[in-house]
């Protein structure tokens, strides 16, 4: 059976954590069983599309920030987290921003797609956004006509969304972008995708050495289907950037050539290529155990979950950006970068603020209250388990006792701001900040 | 690109920037240093006298430049332009004028104080404002590409720039990519901090609390290179909330520019090291109805930029420039809704004391313009960036841009104060010496003053006023003993300590000071504040003295060990910290500027930082030393021994010993 530090750093990582009793309850049962468990999505039924995306007389700022509220709820309390973190990973993968897009219904509809397909197969993902208008807007496609190619969702398709850089010419750019005129939006209502046959440049063009006349989706099924080559790097990229996701930057390339072989094994089944993640035994060594930080999202849904409170009382959107993570609005369309990027002062500074601001809310303050009645060491300790750090530092344990000792002596102190304070210090703690 | 068809952006107003992704994509980030700093970071050396700082505003959404410096003598202007052109521009010269909602602008430029740069642009013209602001920002004109901004790489090559947050700054809420370097990483920061994490210690529960929080980053945490960078890191961030906490609590401004400029202002009169600030005003992707929005645009930036200087302490008037961007011009042509679209060439502003001011570059012509009906540049705009490189910020601009651009000649000299108009020094020397039962004796010109006829506790600190015309003397109770022109603003001696008074200093004005206690906790007072102590720390040796900074809002603290601990404006300088000392420091003392400091060992041993020179060690005797004092020019000092013995250094005037147990030396 498997430790139960191991199951919670695989909760940690296959979601947003998980609390004791569901470690304990895991640490029961072999592996591959949780594993799969986390992969099966069926408990958790596809969401009604959120009523304020199409409420009249509602800003399309509005609409964003509930959204971004809508979509922590549900990292926050979904009984299938893997399937919202696998969407948060596939929102920084196609990374697409409403500040350019200004359509927020676009952007939900992306949103499901990722949701929808989130261990689906590949090759149909990578179909289905590109023609959804979210995207045809984002990357300037939908201005791409015969006669003024514009290269820019072609370059990012072969650059960031399947083959990475170098793996391409400057031919194949070009070639890419005439292939893809006329994949536009409709004349009239850019909500809906429309194809325009006398836009689109049907004459022959030559892309990686292939000359006949390419149609858009053409180039996505030569990549990931048609050319083995292409597929197995495609397959490699898809990978590693998975595996920095979930496990560590910088994976061993024997790391990444057994991932990729599980993801080709069943032709860019995502499903696959996740369980391998999980299933490897790397995804348990001390590299992979301290080896991420938790992105502002995953930090912000794992607050919410452990002191029961929802975006409409957390109004974390308020603070995500100096944190350096607004959901639909990545910074750039190579979206968010991990672990280090997010330590700088100002991003901890809005998380510290944050898990300041929330401490007083309802019904919050009083989450931690049982504490008055324990001694130091005991206190420090409920702190951990109430938050799901299972192996405390005895570092960080040091300074909370040295603080909770401290904090006692003051008798002047209001015995309240004592277990307030505490949980934020817990949401500050370096154990809790780590994914 | 295209520039058939409306694009988004010229249905919806521009509103924020991207950032093009630059860097490997997941993996390849660059690997977490060890962090070994101890309440050593922020300790960015400050803006030297030779230093000079930069701001940039952006003017983001592609600003008209015809219509902010306009040709109003072309008679194609007028044509090109039927409904939007101005006719009451501010004449600058050469048929030119500034638009009329720039009035304070136009008188700086009469004060010769704003370089007009016109016609700056790149070749071939991009029309995106992504691509053509990322153009601008990278500032790159080598053959390889690059991940950085211009601002970004200058900034790399500064002492310990991959651990300093305040060499670069951004005040509107991300982090542009001009500012992005390599290895350092720039910070932003808000434009309120009101009651933000860190920033009010009054409460001691949440004084507590930050305290902890800081904790975290003393020692390793046991989790890994990630973790050790987060610990840091928050214990970085709290010394932070003290360390810009001083550049705010002004009142709201009128615009979000001015808001960020007057920031800005209050930044560099804190003088924390920053060295280039980036602000930005949006809005200026003007396609239809430009005239009263763009010249309400013209009358924000002409009120943000009088306020910062109205704002900037006169000591940094030297070290400032300040220089305008934006990602293009705007088609001479106006369209069919009284709008512009997207154009190349534009002019630019840079602003400051040392700029050379007037015209620079050459007008584009209004006739010959390019297949689009653009402007062509006759400058490019890294030849404006060049002299900014080299000359103001002192960096390598050809390792910057990537190729030698020739510069334009924007400065009339570089930043700061030429050596000869520097603070005179004075002929005046001397020096009280104070034996631990209350005895005072006035050398050189130190007024004599009595002994002090019943002393609790031994005397163990003493500060002068700023006229060198009295002095305080402390015991270490805390009890305070004042003498001619200092006054008593309060004292511990009612107080029960945890542990003694050792150390104290004054503030400039001689309106208040400060006692330190040998844990390192502060008691302030007078117009003396509290910046921070290590009250809250465990510390491996006492603290045995102190020292202010000459604005009298930060201090050092120092531990017996040489440990320095520094707080408000005070920077760290370095420290015998890592040094096993053959003696103990028993007493410190800073520089006239601030800018240093000197330890001083019981042996009698000098160790100088920063500004601080050296200029000789040891007294002859084998007393053990007991005081340190810098004459006033900072050029010398006196060394003290408990014998009454002075060692006299540097421009320091030999001026005789007592024979008299000695504990304390003021000068």
């Amino acid at each position: 059976m498997p430790l139960p530090a191991n199951v919670a750093h695989l909760l940690r990582r296959a979601g947003f954590g998980g609390s004791n009793a569901q470690v304990a309850t895991l640490a029961a049962q072999p592996w591959d069983t949780t594993v799969d468990q986390l992969l099966d999505f069926s408990s958790e039924p596809a969401p009604l599309q959120p009523g304020i995306l199409t409420a009249p007389n509602t800003g399309d700022w509005e609409k964003e920030y509930r959204l971004q509220q809508w979509w922590l709820d549900r990292m926050a309390t979904s009984t299938a987290p893997l399937q919202e973190k696998l969407t948060l990973f596939w929102h920084g993968h196609f990374a697409t921003a409403n500040y350019k897009v200004s359509d927020m219904l676009l952007m939900y509809q992306q949103n499901a797609l990722f949701r929808a397909n989130a261990t689906g197969n590949f090759r149909d993902l990578v179909h289905s956004m590109s023609l959804q208008p979210a995207m045809l807007i984002w990357l300037d496609n939908d201005p791409n006509v015969k006669g003024s190619p514009n290269e820019n969702f072609a370059r990012e398709l072969m650059e960031l969304f399947t083959l990475g850089v170098g793996n391409y010419s400057q031919t194949d750019v070009v070639a890419s972008a005439r292939a893809w005129t006329g994949h536009n939006t409709l004349d009239g209502d850019r909500e809906q995708y429309h194809f325009y046959p006398t836009r689109h440049d049907a004459d022959p063009k030559t892309f990686m050495g292939v000359t006949q006349n390419w149609d858009g989706p053409d180039i996505i099924d030569f990549i990931l289907n048609g050319d083995a080559s292409h597929k197995q790097t495609a397959a490699r990229f898809i990978a590693a950037k998975m595996w920095t996701f979930f496990a560590y930057a910088d994976p061993e390339p024997a790391v990444v050539t057994s991932l990729a072989d599980a993801f080709l094994a069943n032709d860019l089944s995502i499903h696959d290529l996740v369980r391998a993640i999980f299933m490897h035994p790397n995804f348990l060594s001390p590299k992979a155990m301290t080896g991420l930080v938790r992105t502002p999202a995953e930090w912000v849904a794992a607050c919410m979950r452990i002191v029961g409170l929802n975006g409409d009382n957390a109004n974390p959107q308020w603070f995500m950006d100096d944190m350096g993570q607004t959901l639909f609005e990545p910074p750039n369309v190579s979206g968010w970068r991990p672990n280090e990027y997010w330590l700088t002062t100002s991003r901890l500074w809005a998380r510290a603020n944050w898990a300041r601001y929330i401490t007083w809310q309802d019904p919050v303050p009083n989450t931690l209250s049982a504490i008055t009645a324990k001694n130091v060491h005991d206190a420090v300790q409920y702190g951990f388990d109430y938050f799901g750090i299972d192996t405390p530092s005895a570092h960080t344990r040091s300074k909370l006792e040295a603080w909770l000792t401290q904090q006692r002596a003051d008798t002047n102190a209001w015995t309240n701001y004592t277990f307030i304070n505490l949980l934020t210090l817990l949401m500050l703690s370096p154990e809790f900040n780590l994914a | 690109m295209t520039t058939s068809g409306p694009t988004i952006f010229e249905r919806h107003a521009f509103s924020r920037r991207r950032f093009i992704q630059y860097g490997a994509v997941g993996t390849g980030v660059v690997a977490a240093s060890p962090y070994l700093s101890k309440l050593q970071a922020f300790a960015a050396p400050p803006v030297a006298d030779n230093q000079g700082i930069l701001i940039t505003i952006n003017l983001a959404g592609g600003n008209d430049g015809l219509n902010m410096v306009i040709p109003y003598a072309d008679p194609r202007y007028a044509q090109l332009r039927s409904s939007l052109r101005v006719t009451n521009s501010l004449p600058i010269g050469s048929g030119l004028g500034l638009h009329p909602s720039l009035p304070k602008l136009k008188a700086r430029f009469d004060q010769g104080k704003v370089a007009v740069v016109r016609g700056v642009g790149y070749k071939p013209p991009d029309l995106s404002h992504f691509t053509s602001g990322d153009i601008w920002m990278h500032g790159w004109g080598g053959s390889s590409s690059v991940a950085s901004g211009w601002v970004g790489r200058a900034l790399d090559r500064l002492p310990n720039a991959a651990h300093e947050s305040l060499y670069g700054v951004s005040l509107h809420g991300s982090v542009s990519e001009h500012l992005q370097g390599d290895v350092g990483h720039p910070s932003s920061l808000p434009l309120n901090i009101g009651d933000a994490f860190g920033i009010d210690r009054r409460d001691r529960s949440d004084a507590r609390m930050f305290d902890a929080v800081a904790s975290f980053g003393t020692g390793a945490s046991g989790l890994g290179e990630l973790g050790d960078l987060y610990d840091q890191t928050e214990s970085d961030l709290m010394m932070l909330t003290q360390r810009i906490r001083p550049a705010y609590g002004f009142a709201n401004q009128p615009s979000n520019l001015q808001q960020q400029l007057v920031l800005a202002a209050h930044l560099i009169n804190a003088n924390l090291g920053i060295r280039v600030i980036d602000t930005e005003i949006d809005g200026f992707d003007t396609h239809s109805d430009q005239r009263d929005w763009h010249a309400t645009l013209m009358a924000t930036l002409d009120n943000a930029i009088a306020a910062f200087f109205t704002t900037l302490s006169a000591r940094w008037l030297p070290h400032v420039a300040l220089m305008t961007f934006s990602e293009f011009g705007r088609r001479p042509e106006e369209n069919g809704d009284a709008g512009t679209d997207h154009g190349t060439a534009a002019p630019h502003f840079v602003i400051g004391d040392h700029v050379r001011g007037g015209l620079h570059g050459v007008q584009p012509s209004l006739t010959q313009l390019d297949n689009d009906g653009n402007l062509v540049p006759s400058v490019d705009f890294h030849q404006m960036y060049a002299p900014i490189l080299k000359t103001w910020l002192g960096a390598d601009d050809r390792a910057v841009l990537g190729k030698a651009y020739s510069p334009l000649g924007l400065f009339k000299s570089g930043p700061g104060i030429p050596a000869a108009v520097k603070p005179p020094t004075t002929s005046s020397a001397g020096y009280w010496l104070a034996g631990p039962t209350g005895h005072v004796h006035g050398v050189g010109t130190a007024t004599k003053f009595s002994s002090i006829a019943h002393v609790a506790l031994p005397l163990v600190a003493g500060a002068s006023t700023h006229t060198h015309k009295g002095l305080w003397l402390a015991g270490s109770d805390g009890g305070i003993f004042s003498f001619g022109d200092a006054t008593f603003h309060g004292s511990t001696g009612g107080m029960r300590l945890n542990k003694p008074i050792v150390a104290m200093a004054a503030t400039p004005t001689g309106k208040g000071y400060w006692l330190c206690a040998s844990d390192g906790g502060i008691f302030a007072y007078g117009d003396a504040h509290f910046y921070g102590s290590t009250g809250n720390m465990r510390l491996n040796k006492p603290i045995v003295a102190m020292a202010a900074t000459p604005t009298g809002k930060g201090y050092w603290l120092c531990a017996s060990d040489g440990g320095i601990f520094a707080y408000g404006d005070a920077h760290f300088y370095g420290s015998t910290g890592a040094i096993r000392l053959n003696s103990p420091i028993v007493a410190m003392a800073a520089t006239p500027l601030g800018r240093g400091y000197w330890l001083c060992a019981s042996d009698g041993g000098i160790f100088s930082y920063g500004d601080a020179k050296f200029h000789g060690a040891k007294v002859a005797t084998s007393a053990k030393v007991c005081g340190f004092a810098p004459s006033l020019s900072g050029k010398g000092y006196w060394i003290a021994a408990a014998d009454g013995t002075v060692g006299a250094f540097g421009d320091a005037p030999v001026l005789g010993a007592v024979s008299d147990i000695t504990s304390v030396l003021v000068a």
